[in-house]
């Protein structure tokens, strides 16, 4: 009796009746009428005097789960932390064959140039932090593969958690003066928003950075 | 077609790759298979909660599940990333040895 086969057959049947549970739950919810939280956000966008409704309620409205989120990006980062510094960069193949030194040299500032603008444009049109935290890391990946940046990545253990120290600052702060945790004063709350994405994109972009470095020495030690 | 139909349409697709990510998250004996199962069982769930977001009548959609949409691609990039790290070292250590078991 081959166990991985029975193992297979049963995950088949049960995926089988998953999908039909799944099928039947989707067709059920589509014929009700769309209930959708638009005209809500719409509606208290200008208390948060920012334009993106997407970052009003990352930020905003749902702030608290977007700390959380940053606490669980800093728990991969650390968990892979091990294995960075400098270990990792003396395992690292670099520069990278496939990356050519110069060209990837010329590429850092646009890459760095586009996160920043993304991050700024983000307040009143699509883009925000997380995407300019994406395009922060691939700067980084090109600094590294390219041959440009051979030590370390610098303040690494600094940066990583300081999304969450500074979300976790303006949240006691605002609990301060507002008396609700992550209560921002709605004078400020813009310019609050604005402090919180600068550190989140920072944050982002050194987490998944490391990540990669991690992953690439780790190959590179093996090679 | 209607917008609902078409959400619907999205929102079947997304259960698909749900299903299949699901299923081959258990069968599929290597580390780094399992961890693109995985993907595409997120991509799937991606996928259902921006087709429920598209539901509303008129021009703009939902914004909330794009928000979750938004954290979870970055968690699941992270989760990912920290998959296979755990791969790495799991295949490092077998190699030396390490391992107790006289799993596959």
């Amino acid at each position: 009796m081959n166990y991985r086969r029975v193992t297979a057959a049963l995950v088949a049947i049960i995926s089988t009746l998953f999908a039909a549970l799944l099928v039947a739950t989707l067709s059920s919810l589509w014929q009700q009428p769309a209930q959708s939280l638009r005209d809500a956000v719409q509606a208290a966008l200008p208390e948060s005097r920012v334009g993106n409704p997407v970052t009003a309620v990352l930020l905003d409205y749902r702030g608290y789960d977007t700390l959380l989120e940053f606490a669980v990006l800093l728990l991969a980062g650390l968990a892979a932390a091990p294995v960075t510094g400098r270990a990792a960069a003396s395992a690292m193949r670099i520069p990278s064959p496939y990356v050519d030194k110069s060209v990837g040299r010329l590429l850092i500032a646009p890459i760095v140039l586009t996160a920043a603008s993304v991050l700024w444009v983000g307040a009143d049109a699509p883009g925000g932090a997380f995407q300019a935290g994406a395009i922060g890391a691939a700067a980084a990946v090109v600094l590294r593969l390219s041959g440009t940046l051979v030590r370390p990545l610098p303040g690494q253990q600094l940066l990583s958690p300081m999304a969450l120290a500074v979300f976790l600052i303006v949240g006691f702060a605002c609990l301060a003066m507002t008396g609700a945790f992550l209560g921002y004063p709605r004078a400020a709350v813009r310019e609050l928003i604005l402090c919180i994405e600068i550190a989140a994109a920072v944050s982002v972009s050194m987490i998944l950075a490391g990540l990669f470095e991690t992953l690439y020495g780790i190959a590179g030690r093996r090679a | 077609m209607t917008v609902g139909v078409a959400t619907l349409i999205y929102a079947g697709v997304g259960a698909v790759l749900v299903v299949i990510g699901a299923y081959h998250v258990i069968v599929l004996q290597h580390p780094l298979r399992k961890l693109v199962a995985l993907n595409v069982f997120g991509s799937g769930i991606f996928l259902i909660l921006v087709a429920g977001g598209a539901r509303t009548p008129g021009s703009s959609a939902d914004p909330v599940p794009h928000a979750m949409v938004l954290t979870g691609l970055v968690v699941a990039v992270s989760a990912t990333a920290l998959g296979l790290v755990l791969a790495l070292r799991l295949e490092s250590a077998d190699s030396a040895g390490e391992r107790g078991d006289a799993g596959p």
